[in-house]
């Protein structure tokens, strides 16, 4: 029984101070993973705690370890960042909103302040394409552990984002107050409401015109309907396709008048430079002066036989 | 019947002086009784206290005891301690989950169930809900031992009674409750973790991230300093009112409920002391 009593009370024992030691370490500095110290220097009020994230693009690699308030007017921290994390040596570090509630969180920017460039000419450096570019950064050289990482410019702060809005409130009022003179003092309400009670007689006399319209409107259209239900759309079909087939005849016709058109261009071409029978007739004066004389001697000739028939025609029976 | 009649030798009786005499000491005499009383009380309570110190050179009376003492008031607490600590945890991380207005992190979930937790209902609860299990237990076994004249008889057979059935508790009392702490703190933050995953919309990140926010060993010492001390005073006044017990059945009883009240109230006394003197120095 006491032999029994002193196993579980050292059982007992032992696990509670595993828990406690082990819990401990766990929640104060992430297990008992190593990590080695950086350094950086804010300026004072930042609302930094131990135990913050530190933050290397986006990704968790340490927290807050110590902040100790510099009387020179900085606050100056320490980092402890995991074993196995490297901190790039051109990294800027800044106190940056965790949430809207003040929360804070350092984030290490690997590659200072610089926004990614854009310049496509040349993608070894910039080529910040997902398709499998390369990155617009990548560090070659890491700053050693225990040094100081460079402050960047901050984000803007829940405090100037507010003095804004303060601001930005404050042309809302001035706004607000001369609506309220022209509106209210100078009785530029009494027209608004004038002129919306006449823009309501307006539009019911609207109403009132559009629904006579509508009616008339309606009935031309059942009229309509009435006159499309009467068209036969068979006998539709068969004119459709007559007059589809006259013009294709019409078609055919215009190209057969083309190729005539051709041709006969191409007759009065010839005429026109003289070849053939028909260009000789009408273009050589010399036929046509043959044609007179060969006429005027067959007139010669016909008188010549009206005159003395026996010369020319004997008629012998026997 | 009374001092009035049967005066002691040499004093006066009461009804003897004037009137106007007579109405002062009607008001003093119950003041005087009741301050003497008081200090009585605190004057006996360090006797006694005296007394377990002289018992502490009796290390081979003790220590055997003091074994089956820890596995009585530390071990076989672990599962009370261990529901409620479950429970506390679960239900403040949840409560907390739907404090929380649109807008603010849920690492702050962590946050504050590991503040609550560590420094506050971990070892406060633990030592209520045993001040309860294991004092009331403790003044009712010392009692009986005294109604019954155990503890003469020890003292017949030359054994210190204080030795024999104070120590024991105390030192298993100042040693456990820490111990018993420790537990009831990972249950309860492991509790509130499993409870936010599972049934809101807080993921096991915010959680662990909140807990380390801010988090410095000191708010586990703190826990233990308190934890140390309210077992200290579990078992000390739960023995005491055992060991004062008056004769019979009631008295047991009523030394009982007493030590169960007396210590409770110390142990909320303690925890408002702590928080006073050393709450400051938890600013991280």
């Amino acid at each position: 029984m006491k032999r029994r009593d002193e196993v579980i009370v050292g059982v007992f024992v032992t696990i509670t101070l595993i828990v406690g030691v082990f819990g401990t370490l766990w929640l104060a500095r992430r297990g008992l993973s190593k990590s080695y110290p950086m350094y950086a220097r804010f300026d004072w009020g930042n609302n930094l705690k131990v135990g913050q994230q530190v933050l290397l693009a986006g990704v968790q690699v340490g927290f807050v370890d110590q902040v100790e308030l510099n009387p020179a007017g900085y606050l100056d921290v320490t980092m402890s960042i995991d074993k196995g994390r490297q901190i790039p040596a051109n990294a800027t570090a800044v106190v940056q909103n965790e949430g809207f509630f003040g929360d804070k969180s350092i984030a290490l920017h690997p590659c200072g302040d610089a926004p990614p460039p854009v310049d496509r000419e040349s993608p070894a450096i910039t080529g910040a394409t997902p398709e499998g570019g390369e990155p617009h950064c990548h560090p070659t050289s890491f700053l050693p552990p225990g040094d100081t990482i460079p402050t960047g410019t901050p984000a803007p702060s829940i405090d100037m984002i507010l003095t804004r809005v303060d601001s930005m409130s404050g042309a809302l009022d001035d706004v607000v107050q001369s609506v309220r003179i022209s509106l209210v003092q100078k009785g530029g309400i009494d027209d608004l409401r004038q002129t919306i009670a006449s823009t309501n007689a307006l539009a019911q006399e609207l109403t009132r015109v559009a629904a006579e319209q509508s009616k008339g409107l309606s009935l031309t259209l059942a009229s309509l309907r009435r006159t499309a239900d009467a068209l036969d759309s068979t006998a539709i079909d068969s004119t459709v396709r007559n007059m589809q087939q006259t013009t294709e005849n019409l078609a055919a016709l215009t190209n057969s008048l083309k190729s005539t058109t051709t041709r006969l261009d191409n007759v009065m071409a010839k005429i026109e430079t003289g070849d053939g029978t028909m260009g000789r007739l009408i273009n050589d004066p010399g036929v046509y002066n043959e044609l007179r004389q060969s006429l005027a001697r067959l007139d010669s000739l016909i008188a010549d036989v009206k005159a003395n028939p026996k010369r020319y025609i004997n008629v012998k029976v026997f | 019947m009374s001092a009035g009649y049967y005066p002691e030798p040499g004093r006066r009786p009461t009804g003897s002086f004037p009137l106007h005499q007579r109405a002062a000491m009607s008001i003093f005499r119950p003041i005087g009784r009741w301050t003497a009383g008081f200090f009585a009380q605190i004057g006996s309570r360090v006797y006694f206290l005296v007394d377990i110190f002289r018992a502490l050179a009796e290390v081979r009376t003790y220590v055997p005891l003091t074994i089956t003492q820890m596995r009585k008031i530390g071990v076989d607490s672990l599962p009370l301690a261990g529901i409620v600590a479950a429970f506390i945890g679960a239900v403040t991380a949840f409560q907390t989950t739907y404090q929380l207005f649109p807008g603010i992190q849920y690492s702050i979930v962590g946050w504050i169930t590991r503040q609550s937790i560590i420094l506050e209902l971990a070892p406060l609860l633990t030592a209520l809900v045993l001040a309860g299990r294991v004092g009331a237990r403790m003044t009712a076994e010392i009692g009986t031992m005294r109604v019954t004249e155990q503890i003469d008889a020890l003292e017949t057979l030359a054994y210190d009674p204080v030795a024999y059935l104070v120590v024991p508790r105390v030192i298993a009392g100042l040693t456990m409750m820490p111990l018993l702490t420790i537990l009831a703190i990972a249950i309860g933050i492991v509790a509130g973790g499993i409870t936010v995953v599972t049934a809101t919309p807080v993921r096991m990140l915010d959680y662990t991230t909140g807990l380390r926010l801010t988090f410095i060993p000191f708010q586990v010492y703190y826990a233990l300093i308190k934890a140390t001390l309210f077992g200290l005073s579990i078992s000390l006044t739960c023995s005491y009112e055992g060991y004062i017990a008056e004769t019979g059945a009631e008295g047991v009883g009523r030394s009982t409920a007493r030590a169960v009240v007396i210590s409770s109230v110390f142990i909320l006394l303690l925890d408002a002391l702590t928080a006073l003197f050393l709450a400051p120095k938890l600013a991280p």
